[in-house]
């Protein structure tokens, strides 16, 4: 009863005065400004894309002692001399220049206790901004162990500002923080220290340029600070961190622990997915039994059934893998280990023109694309993203293993290659993924040399302290990845899937009397009939060479949604009804279906060999996922990259089928 | 003039001066690359690149080509 009380207080005290505070949240990255945030305003109200870029915008609120304050968290930033988008947005919110956002009342600085030295460069930026700063200074414990002690009172006067003591997990300061966050409003701005003004006052007599004479006079600020507040009880010894460092880089060491790592999580991806996956899709075929006896057949039946619940459903069973891929991902940033990732494979794929903070968003893709190219936000420069999320689509991701495996056991011969126990179905099935990665490679080292060009991009990267991640950060990360994919798939799925479902129904087929609506047959006429059926009819001429009927093209159309589409599809269209390509016995008579087919009018075979690898190659190579196009052109804010990724990708995936079919008939395969 | 990226593994230096005038130079110079200040070369990454640096108590990492620009005492 007490809260509710204290709650009604705080409305009446609330009427009619203004006391809505607008606080911003600054800092370097891996300075638990994250943890900070979530201690501070819990699960955040807005989350969304500051307009034109795609650097996250997040906003909490919470309520302290009658006021509202709302707690803007900015990106990670080491300085405010902007030279990523990040940095860019962080500027434009402290001093008011993005609309719909308002000039922050007070600015709170995240200050890393173990990492002072650089971390007061920010400082020294955010006090010359003008309003009031608060220095917060987060992971004291850790510093404290590792023998590093830091006098605030001294370094209060030196800076001009509060400096209070945080270690959010365990919510210690956070009641003073905002105390003093309530304070700040009668404070008459900020001024900056009058001995960093003495040092900036003296770069116009330096011989260097303004910036760099900028940066070292900061610097010059800051050594004199910490040679008076820094101080360290022991020794510096080999810490326990330095020593896992010594392994985990170690050239030979840290290579064997980073190929085992990353071998679990990708195996993780898929096997411990499996059985949750495996209840999201029986609980969508559940809605969807349930939808078919609630529904009165007809059209409303099929919009719902095989529209809505087959189209979102069978992207919505994607979302363990992207849960499971983002806990992963967050623990592994938590502790400092991504960094160490991204330092280990950065020569290797800086040589195609990427760098090493697109691997983990290149091997998560082979789980699925989406997860891939959302997790491509963790890497800050956008002409690394962009191209990264670009040769993303191309692993072979869960959705193609079913297709390769069709076609692989349906039409290559299970003979051993040579004199070794592979089996060529197995060479054939590696092949697929090894097209894939070669082709991202071309694709990306051609890009970075020709449209994505420019000067050379730093590659200056942090590794921070090892430490444990903080759960409520993880948990949040991982809420944040999966309401954000079940809003794609809630809106934009939902309205590719219509419109396919669309495309696919009508026009409606003439039925002749005495035929049953149901059977395969007619449905196989109906589709025909369709305007997809139609598409497919008219771009026979060019899948022709790939050596195609116009069935296969007419597949290859409605697969746009979703690969693994493509074999319903080709089940329906072999007249074979709905064939669940999941099942042993259907996949079997889907085979023997396929075996059998003819071209129209005549009794050559439809599938070879040649025409098998065909469909495998550009199954490999093409955009058909329209959830991924989706989600580029979400993360890119852009609808030019989506329509760019599936030109491209359609184009290669034409011209791979096309040749591996010529070079297998002319071998006679 | 010797750089950054010259110098063993394992050995410890002092920067002397930041060649170049553009983005990376500059940031360089914020994450704490200042003159005077002491740098230590930790590792390198299994193909020799990028390497691995301490300096004023936390772990950098840059590519060869940017440690290029570090001029250090010799």
């Amino acid at each position: 009863m007490s809260s509710t009380k204290a709650r009604n207080e705080t409305e009446q005290q609330s009427v009619g005065t203004d006391m809505k505070l607008t606080v911003a949240l600054l800092g370097n990255p891996n300075t638990g400004k994250s943890t900070l945030f979530s201690a501070i305003a819990g699960i955040p109200t807005r989350i969304g894309n500051y307009p034109g870029v795609t650097v996250e915008e997040k906003v909490g609120t919470f309520l302290h002692r009658s006021h509202t304050i709302d707690l803007i968290d900015l990106p990670g930033a080491y300085s405010l001399k902007a030279k990523s988008p990040d940095e860019q947005v962080a500027v434009d919110v402290l001093h008011g220049n993005i609309d719909g956002i308002k000039q922050p009342d007070c600015i709170v600085v995240v200050v890393d206790a173990t990492n002072l030295s650089r971390n007061l460069y920010l400082v020294s930026q955010a006090l010359a901004v003008g309003q009031p700063v608060l220095v917060a200074l987060t992971l004291c414990d850790v510093a404290e162990s590792k023998g590093i002690h830091i006098d605030r009172k001294k370094l209060s006067e030196f800076l001009g500002c509060p400096v209070l003591r945080l270690v959010a997990p365990r919510r210690d300061g956070i009641d003073q923080l905002a105390d003093a966050l309530i304070e700040s409003r009668d404070w008459s701005g900020q001024a900056v220290p009058e001995a960093l003004s003495d040092y900036l006052s003296q770069i116009a007599e330096s011989d260097r340029p303004v910036a760099a004479a900028d940066a070292i006079a900061r610097y010059n600020w800051i050594d004199d600070i910490t040679k008076d507040v820094l101080s360290f009880s022991t020794k510096h010894s080999r810490s326990l961190g330095e020593r896992i460092d010594a392994v985990l880089t170690h050239r030979i060491l840290g290579t064997v622990v980073f190929g085992l790592t990353m071998l679990s999580i990708f195996s993780s991806i898929f096997w411990l997915a499996t059985p949750l996956m495996d209840l999201v899709s029986s609980g969508v075929e559940l809605l969807a039994g349930w939808a078919e006896s609630a529904i009165p057949e007809g059209i409303l039946q099929s919009l719902v059934v095989n529209g809505i619940i087959a189209g979102v459903g069978g992207v919505v069973i994607f979302l363990p893998q992207i849960a499971i891929l983002f806990l992963f991902v967050a623990v592994l940033e938590g502790c400092g280990y991504l960094a160490r990732a991204a330092f280990l494979m950065d020569r290797l794929l800086v040589g195609v023109g990427l760098s090493g903070k697109s691997f983990i968003p290149l091997l998560s893709s082979f789980a699925c694309a989406i997860p891939g190219i959302m997790a491509a936000r963790t890497i800050e420069n956008k002409r690394d993203r962009l191209l990264t999320i670009l040769v993303a689509p191309l692993m072979s991701c869960s959705a193609r293993l079913p297709v390769y495996l069709l076609l692989c056991s349906a039409f290559v011969p299970n003979i051993a290659v040579g004199n070794t126990w592979f089996r060529l179905p197995a060479v054939v099935l590696a092949s697929m993924y090894l097209i894939g990665i070669l082709v991202a490679a071309i694709v990306a080292f051609v890009l970075s040399r020709t449209i994505f060009r420019g000067p050379p991009q730093p590659f200056v990267l942090e590794l921070p302290s090892w430490r444990w991640p903080q759960p409520a950060v993880v948990g949040e990360r991982v809420r944040e990845a999966a309401v954000s994919f079940l809003k794609n798939a809630g809106t934009l799925i939902l309205a590719v899937s219509i419109v396919v479902w669309a495309l696919g129904s009508f026009p409606k087929p003439v039925i002749q009397a005495g035929v049953d609506p149901e059977s395969a047959e007619q449905q196989g006429e109906a589709l025909r009939q369709s305007f997809l059926g139609q598409a497919g009819r008219f771009i026979e001429p060019v899948v022709k060479p790939l050596g195609w009927d116009w069935r296969i093209g007419c597949a290859a159309v409605a697969s746009f949604p979703a690969r693994e589409v493509v074999l319903g599809v080709l089940g329906v269209i072999y007249n074979l009804g709905d064939v669940d390509p999941g099942e042993e016995e259907g996949a079997g008579m889907l085979i023997r279906q396929l075996r059998s087919a003819t071209w129209d009018g005549t009794d050559r075979k439809v599938f070879t060999l040649p025409v098998a690898l065909s469909i495998m190659v550009f199954f490999a190579l093409c955009a058909q996922c329209a959830s991924t196009l989706v989600i580029i052109g979400k993360e890119t804010a852009s609808w030019v990259w989506p329509l760019v990724s599936f030109t491209y990708m359609t184009a290669l995936a034409w011209i791979g089928a096309f040749c591996i079919f010529q070079l297998g008939t002319t071998l006679g395969w | 003039m010797r750089s950054l990226a010259t110098a063993n593994i394992g050995s410890t230096t002092k920067v002397v001066d930041i060649s170049g005038d553009d983005n990376t130079s500059l940031r360089l110079l914020e994450m704490g690359l200042t003159p005077g200040v002491e740098v230590t070369i930790v590792g390198a990454a299994p193909l020799g690149d990028p390497v691995e640096l301490e300096l004023r108590g936390y772990r950098l990492s840059i590519r060869r080509n940017e440690a290029a620009r570090v001029v250090i005492a010799t």
